[in-house]
């Protein structure tokens, strides 16, 4: 009787603790997250997916971003900023590639959080197959909305020369 | 007797209705607190004031900047005062103006903030004219707005 009552113990010890240890080890840390949304942007951008762009981003006319070209001057918003992406996405796939590099994030309380980060943009010409290289400096903010990290402003402008 | 009771019952509700409506009248709400903020920043760099310049920053390790004119990204506040405190001590009262254009306030929740906005700077002197698009990021702590993050471009011209 006493050896069944150490095992039963014992039992309720292990699964207790194989609870404990689960989700932990398998949950992403708030940065893990937030630099996922960046690598989705890259992976979005560089396969004109735009349903993927477009979940990455917040659904609200709140949404804003200045962009790194001269007909990004102004400021879009809302649904300005998924046409956008839209128009650019009409390019055959291959003529954007961007490479991100020293992502760092900041977070900000329970559900904001900054990225900053360096783009390396080769865009090649869907006809000459002529290719150019673009580098940017990028602010992503993101918000933790409904349990997903959402792009709620974004801020790319080019490199200055040294 | 009922009189007396009745006029009671009117003070009360005058009182609470008093207390309800003076705090809303006196009290700025969170855009305009952040805006003041902007406001500062701008009155700091007409007036060479560093004091007022440090006291609207994080000082923190966490800060960081995207200056217009700097590659890279300067991090935490020491860094900022190595960059700043050199600039504002060279430059003198007056020297410059700025001005501030289409901000927009975007609520993050209780405690944070993204602003951006267009600003004009103007050298007095010489009447040169620098125009940026400005993003910065605030979080309020301790019931004070303070900047975390700044992101400051030229406008583009490709």
């Amino acid at each position: 009787m006493k050896k069944y009552k150490i095992c039963g113990v014992l039992l309720c010890i292990t699964l207790a603790f194989c609870l404990y240890a689960t989700p932990f080890t398998n949950a992403a840390t708030p940065e893990e997250e937030v630099l996922q949304v960046v690598s989705n942007w890259v992976k979005a951008f560089n396969t004109n997916d735009f349903n993927l762009m477009s979940s990455l981003h917040w659904n609200s006319p709140m949404l804003t971003k200045f962009g790194p070209g001269k007909s990004e001057t102004f400021l879009f918003q809302g649904e300005a900023i998924l046409a956008n992406w839209k128009s650019a996405f009409v390019d055959p796939v291959g003529t954007y590639a961007n490479s991100l590099h020293h992502p760092q994030v900041t977070i900000l309380g329970d559900n904001v959080a900054i990225i900053t980060l360096y783009n390396s943009q080769t865009v090649t010409d869907p006809r000459t197959k002529a290719q150019t290289v673009g580098l940017y400096r990028g602010t992503f903010v993101v918000q933790k909305i409904n349990g997903k990290w959402l792009i709620v402003h974004e801020h790319a402008s080019v490199l200055p020369e040294e | 007797m009922r009189t007396r009771t009745f006029v009671g019952l009117l003070s009360w509700v005058c009182l609470v209705l008093c207390l309800y409506v003076a705090p809303a009248a006196n009290a700025a709400t969170a855009e305009e607190e952040v805006l003041q903020v902007e406001k500062n920043w701008m009155k700091s760099a007409e007036t060479a004031d560093y004091e007022l310049f440090s006291s609207l920053y994080l000082h923190s390790p966490k800060i960081s900047e995207f200056h217009p004119g700097d590659v890279f990204l300067s991090q935490g506040w020491e860094l900022f005062e190595q960059n700043w405190k050199p600039t504002y001590e060279s430059t003198q009262k007056g020297s410059v103006t700025m001005s501030m254009h289409n901000p927009q306030v975007t609520m993050l929740g209780d405690n944070v903030a993204v602003l951006t906005f267009y600003q004009i700077v103007t050298t007095v002197k010489d009447q040169t004219i620098s125009q940026h698009r400005v993003t910065r990021v605030l979080q309020k702590i301790d019931g004070k707005w303070l900047i975390v993050h700044d992101h400051a471009s030229y406008l583009p011209t490709e």
